[in-house]
């Protein structure tokens, strides 16, 4: 009797199988590590403080982290992709938004740089093929200051930005300082201080 | 024989906690309905509208409606399968967020007599209702810690001795650098002092038929309503 159901077992089991489909081939895609080129995108450095200056006086200082890890993501069920990603974070010490700058492999050659701040996002333009429009400035002055090779990047809002927010327009931003200037929506902005 | 007994028990037991639940004739139907006037507590705003916040040292934020909701919450009561009583409950949820990532909450729900209806208002994680008939604050979540007053018939008392010492006043109006205000409502935190950082919201003001007005952070920097 008891060999009796465990046949029947045995064949519920082998029904339920044939009703799965076929395991798939498990491949695992390595992008690999960033470049020290991909990394020097952003010159943020871990623990130190970077303040800026809102166009109505206020100081605002971001505290900096900065992360690097090797990230698995899924491509589909049977594919994952495992690629470095760097992260700087910066948190500011006053009640506005926090600004990142992430910096990731987009495959086995080229990297991207995303840009996070004011509620709106930028892509690095020589990192990647999408460009939301920038501007190239051999030196420009902000602030009191002079910079060079400075991008002003266009935000990534593909119909613009929602009517009435006040969100990050623009920014700029070069690779020895980081973010020098952030325009908002309403034209108040935030210039790096010296 | 006594196992059958027990089947059987077991059987009807199973029958009757089956059946209660969401029957479709009651034996008695409720509803309970918001007053009008507790209504204009509610942001007068559409999902996508937008109010511009304003800090003391000039910088500008802005608040846009996610969502906006009113529905009737269904609940019931039953015995022995048979459904006793179904109530339903007027309730309305507004929730914004701002372009630097905080949140605000309005929510409003009708109670059953003796108790009240009563407004949900949270903001970066500061929450409190607020019964209007017992003009209290019966229940307050913050990331400190949570303190909630215990529901009875005469209404709400304080159980372990955690009473929720923050306020709530009416104010006939409000003055502030860019308007005045009618009939506004002024929440004061004032528990969990100890473990309050700079970011913590402290005050919230919310006026009727127009939202929130005004907020202060324990730093002392408050954010007034920005006229559009």
């Amino acid at each position: 009797m008891r060999s009796g159901y465990t046949y029947l077992l045995l064949g519920l089991i082998a029904l339920i199988l044939t009703g799965c489909p076929p395991l798939c081939e498990y491949k695992l895609i390595e992008y690999g590590t960033l470049s020290d080129e991909a990394i020097n995108c952003s010159p943020y450095l871990d623990g130190q403080s970077y303040s800026f200056i809102h166009s109505e006086g206020q100081e605002v200082s971001f505290l900096a982290s900065r992360t690097r890890e090797m990230q698995t993501d899924y491509y589909d069920e049977c594919t994952e992709v495992r690629s470095e990603s760097d992260l700087s974070i910066l948190t500011p010490d006053y009640p506005i938004f926090s600004c990142n700058v992430g910096i990731r492999k987009s495959d086995t050659t080229q990297y991207s740089c995303l840009i996070w701040a004011g509620g709106s996002s930028f892509w690095l333009p020589f990192t990647i093929q999408i460009d939301f429009g920038h501007t190239y400035f051999d030196s420009i002055q902000i602030g009191q200051n002079w910079y060079r090779e400075v991008y002003k990047i266009g935000n990534n809002w593909r119909d613009g930005i929602p009517e009435g927010q006040i969100l990050a327009d623009s920014i700029y931003y070069n690779t020895s300082h980081g973010i020098l200037k952030i325009l908002m929506s309403n034209r108040e902005f935030y210039e790096i201080s010296n | 024989m006594r196992s059958a007994i027990k089947l059987l028990y077991f059987s009807m037991g199973f029958f009757l906690l089956s059946c209660g639940g969401e029957g479709e004739h009651p034996l008695k139907e409720e509803h309970y309905y918001l007053e009008e006037v507790h209504k204009e507590w509610l942001a007068p705003d559409s999902i996508g509208e937008v109010f511009i916040m304003k800090d003391i040292n000039g910088i500008s934020s802005s608040f846009r409606m996610t969502g906006n909701n009113e529905t009737f919450g269904k609940s019931w009561s039953t015995f022995l399968g048979i459904n006793t009583r179904t109530s339903y409950t007027e309730e309305c949820f507004q929730s914004f967020k701002s372009g630097f990532g905080m949140v605000l909450g309005i929510s409003m729900r009708a109670n059953s007599p003796p108790h009240g209806d009563h407004i949900t208002i949270s903001l970066e994680q500061v929450d409190f209702s607020y019964d209007f008939d017992f003009e209290t604050i019966y229940s307050l979540y913050t990331p400190f810690g949570n303190k909630n007053l215990l529901m009875t018939d005469k209404g709400y008392e304080a159980h372990d001795d955690l009473e929720i010492m923050s306020t709530v006043e009416i104010l006939d109006s409000l003055l502030t650098a860019y308007g005045t205000y009618q009939e506004v409502l002024h929440f004061t935190l004032k528990d969990f002092n100890n473990y309050w950082i700079d970011f913590t919201v402290i005050e919230i003001y919310l006026a009727k038929e127009v939202g929130l007005v005004k907020y202060v952070l324990a730093s002392g920097i408050s954010s007034e309503r920005f006229p559009k």
